[in-house]
């Protein structure tokens, strides 16, 4: 006890005076400033990370930049972030990310953000994008928060709900998360007996996925004998599910599985799901210890929230005829009859 | 008429016996009390568990009714029931019935009992009940094992209260006068080595039942060797220390002194027990289990030493059947008291149990009176190589060893020590059960020893009665072929110690019949000396054998295997006995 009282007496001096007036519960004289870029403007997780600072009275003032799903936007993005030099950046998202810092072992300072650390939200596998070498220690100021829960455990899920030998799987090949998770599970599927069907949606003229067709695709994956339609954290997908992909599903009697809180919200039945606020929130708690706590970026773990919520969509179980099983209302969260044509 | 004044030690036998015919009747009467109260609080308490556990099904068909479901087009309804009676084993029977008494939904078999309703409500009205029903065969089953349970203690109890009224009578004996004296002195002392001797052989046999289970879960995973192979290495190890060093502690305690070597013995047990209780790993329990070896070899020696200094030749077979009955004695409260401790404590408060017993062993053997320097001899001294050459070349040596005493010890071993404790373990039953198990074994082998001692003195052919024993002592592993659980290792058991004690009486006779040549002409040392150091091999080698079985074909299957290899010694045995008598 004593020991340690003498060592933070000896270290407060050392500290910047803006991290010990945050110690101290004072208010920080000039507040940090933080670059997010987002992917179709703010959602939970947005919402998350700024409530994070504001509860906890640490000053911070947020410059908020979206994309509007066109990744072509990103290189003003960088010049503008490099040229205002904020304290932190928050990316939203694997394509973004890439995007504002690139690749960990293709390094090209000219057109990523290299010196600022960053800090992402939603980004399934970080390993398998090129973001950071190895989640424990990116080795680079890069880290954040991942949102997926294992592969095994969301195919184990489905299988408790309703048993399948075949799975459907629709993905963005211009996504290097979608398609990570495409290998993992194939690699899944394989050593398990499941086979995998995967459909990739059509490019446009500019080579970027389009919807077109999208309906489509979900029939030839049903008419191949897929007994779920299973929805990857795949960002463009995200923006196609409510409208063209769950719909199409449903009108064949697919039950489809999602993997993401949003894609859970687009209609699917069910889902193993992070909370987007929280893990916002938790994106910011990596940034606090950048800014106030002065942790290099580096050496912060890449973590998943420890906690997923199994959500079923009790209308969408009755449209499909595909009650879940008595043992989930032990602890899954029903969404259904409180969102009942609210989606 | 004047009365002759009783003799003492009459007096003394008559008053161990009276003391224990009143244990028993008052354990019998406690052990029927027991099994009567329990039979009554027994199917209540049940009862009262099944209700609670149909409530918590009710309670989770209430969520989905609430969530707008309705009782009829519930989804995976038995599947979770089946669920249920898996962790609720006492249940026979679990099923959803609607409000008109229709089964919408069940798990096992209605054994058409009256069973525990709890009303489904929802809304305030009942839609339905949950229904569950004990299962008698589980409470059969339950009574029992517990009845097996109390059967044990009743025994254990009179085992131990009979060693410790000898202790007290003979030790409290009032010395004689006159020419008795000297041998009253010796039989005093023999009686307070009794006490330390089965103390110290209880702390070793309470580890049995769960030893190889323990060695078991300290296997790294992933290790070389397979765990079946691991659990039997600290075994090896022992029984190796113990042959090995025989010879040279036979030496050893003639120039220190018994006494001495029996409180050395004993601490380095203490100590080894101690250790194995506290080992974080294989390598450091065989290690600990390799000292408590030389512990056992080393009170071993000094308890025979012991009885041969203060034993006259007229007085020795009394002396060594004292030495045998404490180790008896020992190898039934043992296992039992062992295996319960493990199964309710945990298998390291087994091995601390086992250090404090032979903690009270070192205290106790402090009591053993000095003895006279320079000893009697024992004809306990090592053989020569050359005299293991000479004995090992005689066929008929061979014959009594190769195929009847070694091949026993084997299958004493590679059975009762390594299998039981795996198998029982592996078809799901306790450490406890293994102990009874082992406990039968040897209150088979106590009943029948002085009958078949009595059988050698009237003279039955000894190779009958050897082979006979051998062969007896292997049918209970064919037992297995029957069935997998626990009941046929019962049987396993109890025949191996009705075999046994069928033959152990009648080997060393029979060895000392077909060696006379060689023990006119060299003592009894020779032939002797190799033949407890090809048995206590045996001893070692049984494990090692059985442990190879089991993992090449499984633990079942293993008891059958060795069973049947020793059944062929045993008859290979019989069919030269015609020829070796010549």
């Amino acid at each position: 006890m004593k020991r340690r009282d003498l060592l933070a007496l000896a270290g407060a001096p050392a500290l910047p005076a803006g991290a010990a007036a945050a110690v101290a519960g004072g208010a920080r004289p000039t507040p940090w400033r933080i670059h997010a870029v987002t992917y179709r403007g703010r959602t939970d997780v947005e919402r998350g990370f700024a409530d994070y600072f504001a509860a906890r009275g640490i000053p911070v003032q947020i410059t908020w930049r979206d994309i509007a799903l066109d990744p072509a936007r990103l290189p003003r993005l960088v010049d503008e972030i490099r040229r205002e030099r904020p304290d932190l950046v928050h990316t939203w998202g694997t394509g973004v990310t890439l995007g504002i810092a690139g690749r960990w072992d293709a390094p090209d300072p000219a057109r990523y953000v290299r010196d600022i650390p960053v800090v992402f939200s939603l980004v399934a596998a970080p390993v398998g994008a090129g973001i950071v070498p190895d989640v424990h220690a990116p080795g680079r100021p890069v880290t954040g928060v991942s949102h997926v829960a294992s592969l095994a455990v969301q195919l184990q899920t489905m299988a408790d709900y309703r048993p399948y030998r075949t799975v459907g799987m629709l993905h963005s090949p211009n996504e290097p998360n979608s398609t990570a998770v495409l290998n993992e599970l194939q690699a899944l599927g394989r050593s398990r007996g499941i086979a995998v069907l995967a459909r990739p949606f059509r490019a446009n003229a500019s080579g970027q996925p389009s919807a077109d067709g999208a309906a489509e695709l979900v029939r030839q994956l049903h008419a191949q004998g897929a007994q779920w339609l299973y929805m990857p954290p795949d960002s463009f997908l995200s923006t196609q599910a409510r409208d063209v992909v769950v719909p199409a599903a449903l009108a064949l009697g697919l039950p489809a599985f999602a993997s993401t809180e949003q894609l859970m919200s687009a209609g699917a039945l069910l889902g193993l799901v992070s909370r987007y606020y929280n893990v916002g929130q938790f994106a910011a708690f990596k940034a606090e210890q950048i800014l106030s706590g002065k942790v290099p970026a580096a050496r912060i773990p890449v973590e998943t929230l420890t906690r997923f919520s199994l959500q079923i969509d009790l209308a969408v179980a009755r449209r499909l005829g595909l009650l879940p099983p008595l043992d989930m209302f032990n602890y899954a969260e029903l969404v259904g009859d409180a969102r009942n044509g609210s989606s | 008429m004047s009365a002759l004044p009783p003799d003492p030690q009459r007096l003394q036998s008559r008053l161990v016996a009276t003391i224990l015919v009143a244990v028993m009747l008052g354990m019998l009467g406690v052990t029927w009390a027991t099994q009567r109260a329990f039979q009554e609080l027994l199917r209540p308490e049940l009862q009262r568990k099944a209700g609670v556990v149909g409530g918590s099904v009710g309670e989770l068909v209430g969520k989905a009714l609430d969530h707008g479901l309705a009782l009829p087009e519930l989804a995976g309804v038995p599947a979770h029931l089946d669920a249920v009676r898996r962790q609720h084993r006492e249940l026979a029977w679990l099923a959803l019935r609607d409000d008109a008494g229709a089964v919408l939904f069940s798990s096992g078999r209605d054994e058409g009992m009256h069973g525990v309703a709890v009303p489904l409500l929802h809304q305030g009205r009942q839609v339905g009940v949950v229904e569950t029903q004990v299962s008698d065969a589980w409470i059969r089953h339950t009574m029992l094992e517990a009845a097996l349970d109390l059967g044990v203690v009743f025994v254990v109890a009179i085992f131990l209260t009979r060693e410790l009224l000898h202790t007290f009578v003979s030790v409290g004996a009032p010395p004689r006068a006159g020419a008795a004296a000297g041998a009253a002195a010796g039989a005093s002392a023999l009686a307070r080595l009794r006490l330390p001797l089965f103390l110290f052989m209880l702390a070793e046999e309470s580890t049995r039942a769960f030893l190889p289970g323990y060695a078991r879960a300290l296997a790294p995973a992933g290790s070389a060797l397979s765990p079946d192979l691991l659990a039997a290495l600290p075994i090896v190890v022992f029984m190796l220390v113990v042959a090995l060093g025989q010879p040279a502690l036979a030496t050893w305690s003639e120039r220190a002194g018994p006494r001495r070597m029996l409180l050395r013995g004993a601490l380095l047990g203490v100590v080894g027990l101690a250790g194995a209780a506290l080992a974080s790993g294989v390598a450091a329990f065989v290690a600990w289990r390799g000292l408590c070896g030389l512990g056992y070899g080393m009170v071993f020696v000094a308890g025979q030493g012991l009885v041969l200094r203060h034993t006259t030749a007229a007085g020795r077979t009394r002396g060594f059947a004292l030495f045998v009955g404490a180790i008896m004695a020992a190898a039934v409260c043992g296992p039992p008291i062992g295996g319960m401790l493990a199964e309710h404590v945990g298998p390291r408060a087994g091995f601390a149990l086992a250090a404090v017993l032979a903690a009270l062993a070192c205290l106790a053997a402090r009591g053993v009176p000095r003895e006279a320097a320079g000893g009697a001899d024992d004809g306990l001294a090592a053989p020569a190589l050359r005299d293991y050459a000479r004995v090992f070349g005689q066929g008929r040596f061979l014959w009594v060893t190769a195929l009847a005493a070694v091949p026993a010890k084997l299958i004493l071993a590679g059975a009762v020590f390594y299998l039981v404790p795996i198998h029982v373990l592996a078809a799901g039953g306790s450490p406890a059960v293994a102990g009874r198990a082992m406990m039968l074994y040897a209150v088979a082998l106590v009943l029948v020893l002085p009958r078949a001692t009595a059988w050698v003195e009237r003279g039955v052919p000894l190779a009958r009665l050897v082979g006979a024993g051998l062969c007896v002592s292997t049918l209970g592993g064919f037992a297995l072929v029957l069935g997998d659980g626990v009941l046929p290792v019962y049987l396993v058991t109890v025949l191996l110690g009705l075999g046994q004690g069928l033959s152990i009486a009648a080997q060393s006779s029979l060895l000392a019949q077909v060696c006379a040549a060689e023990i006119g002409a060299h003592g009894s040392g020779p032939a002797f000396g190799a033949y407890r150091l090809l048995e206590r091999l045996g001893n070692a080698g049984g494990p090692v054998l059985a442990g190879a079985l089991a993992l090449a074909l499984g633990t079942a299957s293993a008891f059958v295997a060795l069973a049947g290899l020793i059944l062929a010694c045993g008859l290979a045995f019989a069919l030269l006995a015609r020829r070796m008598a010549r």
